[in-house]
């Protein structure tokens, strides 16, 4: 280690700034929560910003763009402008106002007609409203009822994943359409066979190392397919060598 | 707009008081033109009381009924919401009676302004 990296030498010293940390944004602190959640009306309106997790969480829902479904209960159009806003309510409590930028096509919506937002959420003098990417009108009433079943489904889903991994969660997926995660443990970044054969290989003693046939003995449970397309990722990325042949492996950390 | 509680007809008395919101189909308008029966998703018939004269509804539509529960188990209703027929054609009333069941058992996930 040089001098000057041991910390606490006379003179020069590694600071960090005040006690917000440094402005590193490519260390990914302020990555911002990504996907769309289906949610009702009354999460928009319940929820605060969040200037350490940049989004707005309302209890376990954390978000920034949302898909809502409300009747329109009052809209107001720019008279030579394209500013349209809608307020909607889903019945959820609560009005929340929407604000659509739009081209002249396609008729204003009226009040009592149910449409479907997709929008970022905004603060603007501490209310919220949502800034719409995409305004429809209601289709079908099995839309409505499939939004609100979903609305369900996707908190319970984002419920039931922070019960599993606690709040370390720090993932930037809301997925919210119920897709599950691959939890099929991607382990350092391996996959199991991967992690595995890497094991088996650091226990060599010997400069030859372990055979493919060797290793598959050791691997019952992988085939012989799945264990020579780990050792030529995991060579290909340097984890492990061939040595006598290309038959035999090390680790390369061993 | 306070929250209005999804429900169906089973569900009435436990909500006496409270704002709901119903979808239903019409199985009659009153002569009087202000009070109609709905068939609820679980084949109950209810009755509702609009404040206004009832317009743009008939018989066989399905509608959905913004107001609260009187103490006869009837619905004062403020809001009655009319859909074109394309809306409606195979809304699975069945699904919706379910799902009416559903946001009542998951209240923690069916969020809602109390």
């Amino acid at each position: 280690m040089a001098l000057w990296e041991q910390g606490g030498g006379s003179g020069f010293q590694q600071r960090k700034a005040g006690g917000s940390g440094d402005n590193d944004t490519g260390s990914g602190q302020r990555s911002t929560v990504k996907g769309v959640l289906t949610c009702t009306v009354a999460t928009i309106l319940n929820a605060k910003h969040s200037e350490s997790d940049n989004c707005f969480v309302y209890k376990h829902l954390k978000f920034n763009t949302v898909m809502v479904m409300g009747l329109i209960r009052e809209a107001n159009h720019e008279v030579n402008g394209s500013l349209a806003t809608y307020q909607i309510d889903d019945h959820s409590g609560g009005l929340l106002e929407i604000k659509w930028w739009h081209d002249d096509s396609g008729e204003p919506m009226k009040p009592l007609t149910y449409i479907k937002v997709v929008g970022q959420v905004k603060t603007f003098n501490n209310k919220v409203h949502v800034v719409a990417h995409h305004i429809n009108k209601m289709q079908s009433l099995n839309e409505l009822l499939a939004h609100s079943i979903e609305c369900v489904h996707a908190s319970m889903s984002i419920r039931k994943q922070g019960e599993l991994t606690g709040s370390g969660m720090t993932s930037n997926t809301s997925h919210t359409s119920g897709q599950t995660q691959q939890s099929s443990a991607i382990a350092n970044g391996f996959t199991p066979v991967q992690n595995a054969v890497l094991n088996v290989l650091k226990t060599v003693t010997t400069m030859t190392g372990y055979s493919v046939t060797e290793i598959c003995k050791q691997l019952k449970q992988f085939s012989e397919n799945q264990v020579k397309q780990a050792l030529e990722f995991l060579s290909g990325e340097g984890h492990i060598y061939s040595t006598t042949d290309d038959d035999h492996f090390r680790a390369a950390s061993n | 707009m306070t929250h209005h509680y999804r429900i169906n007809g089973s569900m009435i008395q436990q909500f006496s008081g409270k704002p709901v919101s119903i979808i239903g189909t019409v199985s009659k308008i009153h002569p009087s033109g202000n009070v109609l029966d709905l068939e609820t998703s679980d084949q109950q018939h209810i009755v509702v009381r609009s404040s206004d004269h009832i317009v743009d509804v008939n018989p066989g539509n399905i509608i959905e009924v913004l107001g609260e529960v009187d103490n006869r188990n009837q619905i004062a209703c403020d809001t009655i919401v009319t859909f074109e027929p394309e809306q409606t054609a195979n809304f699975d009333m069945d699904m919706y009676n379910q799902a009416v069941m559903l946001f009542q058992h998951y209240p923690q996930d069916y969020l809602v302004n109390l």
